[in-house]
């Protein structure tokens, strides 16, 4: 390295005194166009005194006092040496050096002398001269990549006799303006000067600031070295900063095998030169093949070498300088080694979407020879052989495995990728390449706002959770108006930025929008490994509109027509034609809904039938587009119906009478009972009741009771006529039941009988049989009572077309009852059939049934007990016998004749 | 393709909603229409028989004017305007008319001087008479407007 071979140098030139004498005025008199060029490449500056001679090395024919012998470079430098060291120690007091510039490539060295007449001439001799004797420097000066600072860097050379003194470097340096690029000196008092920073090694670096608007102008500067006493001034030297750029050595160089199976080598470049640049790529390649180098300049920040082997190195540097025009190569950049695997997979990972094709392919290397491709097979997770229908041998050594219409890949267990290995027949490296699947069908769905200024798109990731390390994100083109036929993915597209919610969905949002405009969206996965694409969908905001439920929702029911109305207004947006859905049921908890459809956008209330009139119904609507695009709005807020009157009662109540005799004054007292009348019937209130009296003697009379449900009055005539009328806020009942009191007609017996069959505790059938008669039968009266009690009397109407009923109530089987059934004819109520008890019928139909029970019992019970008898007796008589022994088998037994009877028993 | 009688109905849609929008911006409700504001002659008036040209033209003058204006509700209702140029520019297509590029407006240079001055002023009137424009538009599109 160039600084490496500086060493410390201070033993020589201590009592050197130099005195720097008329050195502006040498410069006066140098040509500024005989100023140095500065190259792109190191150069050297040597000093040595004036009186060296060097005539021996002068070329035959070139004369001694040959001026400015090819127009290169000159300088002189007076020293006065007031010491002595080891080499210069004999030098006079007065010693002028002289100092050129030379460098490997152009070793001839110009030198200045001064004649003793005070004329300058110049001398080109052999560099070698000054190399034998003199101070020597490398030097080498470059615009650094920033373009604001040119830098020149001095070393001392290892042979200089003055190394080892104290080392003071200055720089003066003038930069002229376009205009002054003449050969016209500048002034003596223009040069600036900077000092350079010495390392303690005898390195020293000048920094001289350029201004970037001076880039192109002239850099003319000289070197005042002072090393030990002695001060050298180098000969002018000249640059234009924006030729001599050194940028700075390219940054992440990195290797890898492509997709295609070739080594890529890349790198960075920084970016602050204005102009481009040129690569120099310098790699070598070790395999068990050969061994490669090569050497190659490229314009781009990569390079592709085909031909990759597996188990090689690769070993690569790069450095930059200015493509066109001048400029200086930059430092090489750090060496990269890169070391291929026995078995090289490219690509070595794939990603990609469920559904598509893809291919891998493969070098194996095993003991140091690559296999043909023919013998490789491929596995997938180590578990499955793939087909070899999908293999295809590309050449000799790389095989070629393709996978169609790919399923998602299932992760198994921490592991979100199929293994695909590449196997030399029965044996598998442990590598292998990675193979991603995932499903990209991903469903967004937008919803526009009841104002049509928003529209917000919700999307799932779920699908894609398992690949981890990915990104989602939302893009989208608009186009103008509409969506194509067939949404596509559009070169030109934006970004969007969605929100994850608490339901795992991203939302974004779009305000404000474009209402009929096309937008086409898709979500990107973005992965280290590439990009996926879901497939796109194109949303119109217009079609995806769900309004604001309609407004001002009213329920009621309508007085004397009786139906639920329901009126709404519709939302302001959108202007499009509206479909309208109600629902509707009885308030509750649980309402049980109806639904009518209104499909006349222009409507804004409906009715509707409904069974109770008198009953509170929960209403709500809401709307949609009429063409059926978009979506239903919420439902509107619930309206409620309030229960008032509809229509006038639907009849008057049904009444009883009540009759308590006087015997004595011959005066009946009549209580009318009733029962209060049902919303159902009254629609939907009753204010109050009044009875209306007829007599022959006193006409018809009306009685308001009010909410009171009985009455009490004096029937004293022959015949009394009542009828009891509801009253609602909307007027009287239409339809009254009518009950005539009349002693005459009280003996009129048509009902021949009456029986009372109980059924159980809360039933009784009560049938009758009747009698012809003359007279209008309108209906019955049953009344009931537990007998020989002053208990409660019930009674219910039976219509007249009836000749059975089923009472129902609470009978208690230990009581005898009363059942009294009253024909009420037109013209009066007629004679009751009166029972005290159920009836003897019934007794003997009781009887009966109860035979009907006990006799099977019975006779079921005397058969299974001669049944059992009949076992028992069997298993007795087995048993009994068992016990007595074989006359056969037993001793004392034997001769006996058992038969026979014995008087000893 | 899509049909014309949709994009018909769609361009009377949008016209309407757009009514519908100025009239819910409650300052505008407000001003009287007896009134008639003088030094904003830049913002076009009302013209009853209207072309296909004419009617993208307007638009584009008031598209370029509610752009300045900063209130937030009517950037909704520029993006409506363009696409409702957007629909007569289909329109004028379905009749083979050539629309022509809506010129550099020059008579909006001094659109800037008077916002600053009069940003009510230029609001309201811009807005009121767009409405107005724009419902005569919608008349007009019944009775199918020339090139």
């Amino acid at each position: 390295m160039f600084q490496a071979r500086c060493s410390s140098l201070k033993m020589i030139c201590q009592k050197f005194c130099v005195a720097l004498l008329h050195w502006e005025f040498i410069y006066v008199t140098t040509a500024f166009n005989l100023a140095y060029p500065i190259t792109p490449w190191k150069f050297k500056l040597s000093c040595m005194p004036s009186n060296t001679t060097y005539d021996f090395l002068f070329p035959p024919g070139i004369s001694k006092n040959t001026s400015n012998l090819n127009g290169r470079y000159e300088a002189v430098v007076e020293t006065k040496l007031n010491s002595s060291g080891n080499y210069l120690s004999n030098l006079s007091s007065r010693i002028t050096f002289h100092c050129c510039f030379w460098s490997e490539e152009d070793k001839n060295c110009s030198v200045y002398a001064d004649d003793i007449e005070g004329k300058a001439f110049v001398t080109t001799v052999n560099s070698l001269v000054f190399q034998q004797t003199g101070a020597h420097w490398n030097i080498q000066c470059w615009m650094k990549e920033d373009l604001k600072l040119f830098i020149c860097y001095i070393e001392s050379l290892f042979k200089n006799p003055f190394k080892n003194y104290d080392l003071t470097v200055h720089l003066l340096y003038v930069l002229l303006d376009l205009l002054e690029e003449s050969p016209l000196l500048p002034e003596k008092g223009s040069f600036q000067i900077v000092q350079c920073n010495c390392s303690f090694n005898e390195c020293c670096e000048c920094h001289v600031p350029v201004p970037t608007a001076k880039l192109n102008n002239t850099l003319l500067m000289y070197l005042k070295i002072t090393s030990g006493g002695v001060i050298f001034h180098s000969p002018p030297m000249s640059a234009q900063p924006i030729n001599v750029v050194k940028p700075d050595p390219p940054l992440g160089l990195h290797m890898e095998i492509t997709d295609t199976g070739s080594l890529k080598i890349s790198w960075s470049s920084p970016t602050l030169v204005p102009f481009q640049l040129q690569y120099q790529v310098k790699y070598s390649e070790n395999s068990t093949k050969n061994m490669k180098k090569a050497d190659e300049i490229v314009t781009a920040t990569s390079l592709l070498v085909d031909s990759v082997l597996p188990g090689s190195s690769y070993d690569v540097q790069v450095r930059s300088k200015r493509l066109d025009g001048l400029g200086i190569w930059s430092d090489w950049s750090t060496l990269l080694t890169f070391t291929t695997q026995d078995v090289i997979y490219f690509p070595p990972k794939i990603l990609t979407a469920a559904g598509s094709n893809i291919s891998f392919h493969c070098i194996y290397k095993n003991e140091k020879k690559i296999v043909s491709s023919k013998k490789i097979v491929w596995w997938l997770n180590l578990a499955e052989k793939i087909p070899q229908s999908q293999y295809d041998v590309v050449d000799d050594h790389i095989s070629k495995v393709t996978f169609p219409n790919l399923n998602a890949t299932k992760p198994r267990g921490k592991f979100t990728y199929d293994a695909v290995y590449c196997c030399n027949e029965q044996e598998c490296h442990h590598r292998y390449a990675e193979l991603y699947v995932i499903d990209v069908n991903i469903n967004i769905s937008c919803e526009t706002d009841g104002y049509l200024t928003k529209m917000t798109c919700r999307w799932s990731p779920s699908a894609i959770q398992s690949l981890a390390g990915s990104n989602l994100q939302l893009r989208y083109h608009r186009s103008s108006l509409y969506c194509s036929d067939v949404p596509s993915i559009h070169p030109v597209s934006e970004p969007k930025d969605c929100h994850l919610q608490r339901d795992g969905f991203y939302e974004c949002i779009f305000q404000p929008i474009f209402l009929l405009s096309g937008y086409t969206m898709w979500i990107r996965i973005n992965h280290t490994l590439g990009s996926l694409d879901s497939p796109p969908v194109c949303v119109i905001p217009d079609s995806v509109v769900k309004p604001l439920p309609p407004s001002s929702v009213k329920a009621e029911i309508t007085v004397k027509i009786g139906l639920l109305k329901i009126s709404w207004e519709k939302p302001v947006f959108p202007e499009n034609n509206l479909q309208f859905q109600i629902r509707y049921g009885l308030s509750g908890k649980q309402v049980q809904w109806k639904m009518f459809e209104v499909y006349d956008a222009k409507l804004k209330s409906a009715s509707l039938p409904v069974p109770d009139l008198c009953a509170v119904y929960t209403v709500q609507v809401r709307c949609k587009r009429l063409d059926g695009l978009g979506y239903w709005s919420n439902w509107s807020t619930p309206a409620h119906t309030v229960v008032v009157d509809v229509k006038v009662p639907i009849r008057g109540p049904e009444f009883w009478r009540i009759i308590s005799e006087d015997t004595t004054k011959k005066e009946r007292n009549v209580t009318l009972l009733w029962k209060p009348l049902m919303k159902n019937d009254s629609l939907c209130s009753v204010r109050r009741y009044v009875v209306k009296h007829h007599t022959s003697h006193n006409g018809t009379w009306l009685e308001d009771v009010g909410n009171h449900t009985k009455l009490t009055f004096l029937w004293t005539e022959q015949a009394h006529s009542v009828m009891v009328l509801a009253i609602n806020s909307i007027g009287a009942s239409s339809a009254n039941f009518n009950l005539t009191l009349s002693r005459s007609i009280s003996k009129v017996n048509i009902v021949q009988s009456l029986s009372a069959y109980p059924l159980n505790s809360s039933c009784v059938i009560l049938s009758w049989m009747l009698s012809p008669s003359d007279y209008n039968l309108m209906y019955f009266i049953l009344e009931w009572k537990i007998l020989n009690e002053d208990s409660e009397i019930k009674w219910l109407r039976i219509p007249s077309s009836v000749k059975k009923y089923y009472v129902h109530d609470h009978f208690i089987p230990i009581e005898k009852y009363q059942f009294s059934l009253y024909p009420i004819f037109t013209e009066g109520v007629g004679k009751p059939k009166i029972i005290n008890s159920f009836t003897q019928d019934d007794e003997k139909h009781q009887h009966d049934a109860d035979l009907y029970v006990i006799v099977p019992i019975i006779i079921s019970s005397s058969i299974l007990l001669l049944g059992t008898l009949s076992v028992l007796h069997q298993r007795m008589k087995k048993l009994f016998w068992e016990d007595v022994p074989n006359p056969k088998n037993c001793s004392w037994a034997q001769g006996l004749n058992f038969q026979k009877r014995t008087d000893i028993l | 393709m899509v049909p014309i009688r949709k994009v018909q109905d769609d361009t009377k849609t949008l016209i309407k909603t757009i009514v519908t929008r100025i009239n819910d911006i409650s300052h505008t409700q407000s001003v009287s229409s007896k009134q008639r504001v003088t030094g904003l002659d830049f913002i076009p008036g009302l013209h009853p028989l209207l072309s296909l040209s004419k009617m993208d033209q307007t638009l584009a003058i008031y598209q370029q004017i509610l752009a300045s204006l900063p209130s937030r509700n009517v950037i909704q209702i520029s993006n409506d305007l363009e696409n409702l140029r957007d629909l007569l520019h289909l329109l004028a297509a379905s009749k083979s008319c050539p629309l022509p590029q809506v010129r550099a407006l020059e008579s909006l240079e001094s659109l800037g001087v008077v916002l600053e001055a009069s940003l009510y002023s230029t609001e309201v009137v811009a807005l009121s008479r767009l409405q107005g424009s724009l419902q005569d538009m919608l008349r007009q599109l019944d009775l199918s407007p020339g090139c």
